[in-house]
């Protein structure tokens, strides 16, 4: 009884001293798409271990902004200890869970450098599924990790851009020590799909789409169908 | 021998490997590890992260001699420099990291954002990112944006120095012309971003095919701004115990199909909220100086109040402004604008010239002590209606009113004896009416006929006691007159454009205007009979009419635009018994050349001829103050300007950098001139025209 109550308090000690003393950051990034109105906000909250990225715009109030809710807000987690990353998306309303592995990117190292906010970042290229993307990063938060499912260089990613300029992620914001809550578990899913299997699915639920499009209103003209994400084109032409 | 033969294939490579741990022994979770050619190379050769306290680093390069370094989150960092090494050893070297001095405070740092974005024709500035507290209207914004000037006076706006046409709210036209009504009252806080958009097309249908170089702002509202207003006190005590006040409330109402703005303010610190100034003779601020073709001529002009300091808080004012404005949709394919406003003030000035000069042992002392008030009250209204007939046509009516009465008091004390007074009612009522027709024919090509209608009365009374002129006779003396303009224009003009390189316009039009013209001056006797005196008296009217054909091409090629542009005019004049026809062109050509994304220059010619307004026209005098009387030699005469100009341009909006360097060279042929006649009371001055050249050659530097 004695052995299992000290066991207890110095695993809940070690818990403590992991998820308080462990130095976790929160960056805000703002995301260009060139659209109408281009920038949202996201946040990454991370530390050695685990890092959370979430849609600022889910957040309702300042007062939960460290506070992760696994079941409510979308978000991406990558996991240190498993070398995986979590995400989900909605499609039509019914909801795939996947993963996908955390090193996703051969890194190219190129001699420019650049001040973000006062950190010297240092430049590198990659190429990722279908786009070109150059990043600059910070050797002074040596994490690896960046917006976004990027990741995988020696510091923190502050800067991310597609070399044909639709998207871009940019850090504002660099918070040090913040004090972050994760309720309920953040692995959700049952099963988790691979990449290769949710694309398959995306694609297929698109081209589903494309048909009941083309049959509501396409009649004997031709018909152009296009959907397109960072990671995946879909293309369809009747 | 085989080992030899396959070896090529394999990297003989550099290997290094070990542990990382903390002072207590514990392996770091992760690091990252760094190879740089040298301590202070900026660049990083090649890095591997370093998991659960191990690492091992292939080398990809050959290195003469590298540094290895070792950073983790909360360590501080550890380096160690390597000569060149051998390859098929694999060196081992283990790493003990220090912990950094703990810290437990939350430290935020924020990237200082970028205010303005650019989006082809569009830069938006966010209002915050050029706030530093302290402005209350938006105008006081507009000031600070890059590439923007503001005119104190008049209100009015240039962005990269061509004049806005409005002042958008939420992509609606409020306030036409008048646009400092909201400039100076919309409040700050009611603004997110402003917009400032270049190539822009009033008409939608002429997208494209306009050459257009228009510019307006649009202002964007935050959001949840339904309806919202304000109301400002200003108290205070001024010099001689009267109130000091600054009173104002604006209104603002935004819905999708409603948006309206109301005003109303009273001040007499010597503000200037409204769009219309009175403290100079006269001043026509952007809305008015586009109809100045339709005004009628003041043969007495008003009172300007000169002075040495700045006009702000010189004057003293009562000034009371009132204006609502309005816009709405009625149905799907109408649009109903329409604005009303009111001002009235009270502007005096005390003035006192005393002048001390010595002759021979004399001492002559001459003074001028000058009270002079002048209230002027307008009342005006316009109203828009546009109508969208066809997908590809669009109708707007336009109709304008307005009333304007001023009346100037003027006490002059000479030498401390000798007492003048003398006040001068103007009114004036004019109004004018618009109709416009668009009809797209194709893709590239437009039609559009434009009719216009205007009438401006005009009939001012200057009264004199006691009489300035036959002052044995008079004991008052009057000077009226009256001058009235009627206009009525149309024109067709068809616009094309050829792909996006070359845009051209044709048009036909006809100016009718007539002018009549009537003076006279009269003398009030001791026994109140009142007696006209023939020799000031005019009663005339100046026709003109005028058949036009303008013809205009502008193309680009590269980074170069070439514009042509030709009015060729057949102008028929009529003045007394005198008549006159001239047929003439009026050319003009620029080009503008883009030499970086930033810099510009521009070379321009134009050639116009003018005949004079009929302010020149009238023969016999007009006494225009106590101590002037005015007449003319007419002439039928053209004024005649060759005007060129070249400038140069920087607009850097990301260093907040603009220069415009520039150089006129004009040459007039023809002007009027003048001769004085001083008599004992009273000075004449006649006006006469002679064919003289004037060359004028000036250089402007401005920058920012």
């Amino acid at each position: 009884m004695r052995k299992t109550f000290i066991f207890l308090l110095i695993f809940l000690t070690v818990f403590l001293a992991n998820s308080v003393f462990s130095q976790n950051f929160l960056v805000e990034y703002k995301f260009d798409f060139k659209a109408d109105e281009p920038i949202y906000n996201y946040q990454l909250l991370f530390n050695d271990s685990l890092s959370i990225w979430r849609n600022l715009g889910d957040v309702e109030k300042e007062s939960k902004l460290w506070d992760v809710d696994a079941k409510k807000d979308y978000f991406i987690y990558k996991k240190n200890a498993s070398q995986k990353l979590y995400d989900h998306c909605s499609l039509s309303g019914k909801i795939f869970h996947y993963e996908d592995k955390l090193n996703l990117f051969r890194w190219k190292l190129i001699s420019k450098t650049k001040t973000i906010m006062n950190f010297k970042c240092n430049a590198a290229t990659t190429e990722f599924r279908g786009r070109t993307y150059t990043a600059y990063y910070t050797t002074e938060i040596p994490i690896s990790n960046g917006p976004w499912k990027f990741g995988g260089l020696s510091g923190l990613i502050l800067e991310v851009s597609s070399d044909d300029g639709k998207y871009t992620y940019s850090a504002v914001k660099i918070i040090k020590n913040v004090k972050f809550k994760i309720n309920n578990n953040l692995e959700l899913g049952n099963t988790y799909l691979q990449w290769e299997d949710y694309k398959k699915e995306f694609i297929s639920f698109h081209k589903r789409r494309a048909k009941q499009q083309k049959a509501k209103y396409g009649g004997g003209m031709s018909f152009k169908f296009r959907v397109e994400t960072m990671e995946i084109k879909v293309e369809i032409e009747e | 021998m085989l080992h030899f033969l396959l070896c090529p294939f394999i990297s003989v490579s550099q290997t290094i490997k070990g542990t990382i741990k903390n002072e207590k022994g514990e392996k770091i979770t992760t690091a990252s590890v760094i190879i740089r050619d040298s301590l202070r190379a900026e660049d990083i050769r090649e890095f591997v992260i370093a998991r659960n306290g191990e690492y091992s680093i292939t080398l990809q390069e050959k290195y003469e001699r590298f540094i290895l370094e070792i950073t983790a989150n909360g360590y501080t960092k550890e380096f160690v420099a390597f000569g060149s090494i051998d390859k098929e050893i694999t060196y081992i070297r283990d790493f003990v990291l220090v912990a950094e001095s703990e810290q437990i405070e939350q430290i935020t740092i924020t990237a200082k954002k970028n205010p303005f974005s650019i989006n082809e024709d569009t830069t938006k500035f966010d209002v915050q990112g050029y706030a530093d507290g302290t402005e209350r209207k938006i105008e006081d914004i507009i000031k600070k944006l890059p590439g923007v000037q503001v005119n104190e006076k008049t209100g009015e706006i240039k962005y990269k120095n061509k004049s806005i046409e409005t002042i958008k709210l939420d992509g609606d036209d409020l306030f036409g012309g008048n646009y400092s009504i909201g400039s100076r009252n919309i409040n700050v806080d009611m603004v997110e971003q402003i917009q400032a958009i270049e190539n822009y097309s009033d008409n939608p249908l002429l997208k494209g095919i306009e050459n257009s170089e228009k510019v307006i702002l649009n202002l964007k509202l935050k959001k949840g701004v339904d309806v919202s207003g304000d109301i400002d006190f200003g108290n205070g005590l001024m010099a001689g115990k009267k109130f000091a006040r600054d009173v104002g409330s604006t209104i603002l109402a935004v819905t999708k199909k409603y948006k309206a703005f109301g005003s109303l303010s009273y001040n007499n610190i010597g503000v200037n909220q409204t769009p219309f100034n009175y403290f100079d003779s006269y001043n026509y601020n952007s809305e008015q100086a586009k109809d100045r073709d339709f005004f009628a001529q003041k043969l007495i002009p008003e009172y300007g109040f000169s002075s040495v300091l700045d006009e702000n808080r010189v004057n003293i004012n009562q000034t009371l402004f009132g204006s609502y404005n309005q816009t709405f949709k009625l149905g799907k394919k109408t649009n109903v604008k329409s604005g009303l406003y009111y001002t009235s003030d009270n502007i005096q000035s005390l003035q006192e010239f005393v002048n001390n000069i010595q002759i021979a042992n004399e001492n002559i002392k001459i003074s001028d002590l000058n009270d002079i008030s002048k209230q002027p009250i307008l009342y005006s209204g316009d109203t828009q209606i546009k109508i969208n007939t066809s997908s590809s046509s669009l109708l707007e009516y336009k109709a304008s009113l307005k009333q304007e009465n001023i009346f100037t008091k003027s006490n002059l004390i000479q030498n401390d004896s000798n007492f003048f007074a003398s006040t001068l009612r103007s009114n004036n009522f004019y109004y004018k009416q618009t109709f416009m027709f668009t009809q797209k024919i194709s893709e590239r090509k437009a039609l559009q006929i434009f009719l216009n209608q205007a009438s401006d009365k005009l009939s001012q009374t200057f009264t004199f006691t006691p009489a300035i002129f036959q002052t044995d006779t008079h004991k008052q003396e009057n000077q009226k007159a009256f001058s009235e303009k009627n206009t009525f224009q149309s024109k067709v003009l068809l616009l094309g454009s050829n792909s996006k390189k070359q845009k051209y316009t044709f048009a036909l039009g006809v100016n009718l205007e007539q002018n009549p013209i009537q003076s006279s001056f009269e003398g009030e006797t001791q026994n109140g009979n009142t007696i006209i005196l023939q020799e000031f008296q005019n009663d005339f009217v100046y026709k003109e009419n005028k058949f036009f054909n303008e013809l205009s091409y502008r193309f680009f090629i590269k980074k170069w635009r070439f514009t042509l542009f030709n009015t060729f005019n057949f102008l028929q004049q009529t003045l007394l018994e005198q008549s006159k026809t001239t047929i003439f062109s009026e050319p003009s050509v620029s080009l503008y050349h883009k030499l970086t994304s930033i810099s510009s220059i521009n070379l321009s010619y134009n050639y116009n001829r003018k005949p004079f307004t009929e302010e020149y026209f009238f023969t016999n005098a007009i006494f225009q103050s106590i101590r002037q009387r005015t007449k003319n030699t007419p002439s039928l005469e053209f004024t005649k300007s060759h005007i060129s100009n070249l400038n140069y341009q920087i607009n850097d909006l990301y260093n907040q950098f603009l220069l415009i360097l520039g150089t006129n060279y004009n040459i007039t042929e023809g002007n009027y001139f003048s001769d004085y006649n001083v008599e004992t009371k009273t000075t004449q001055v006649r006006f006469f025209y002679l064919p003289e050249n004037t060359k004028t050659w000036s250089s402007y530097l401005n920058i920012e």
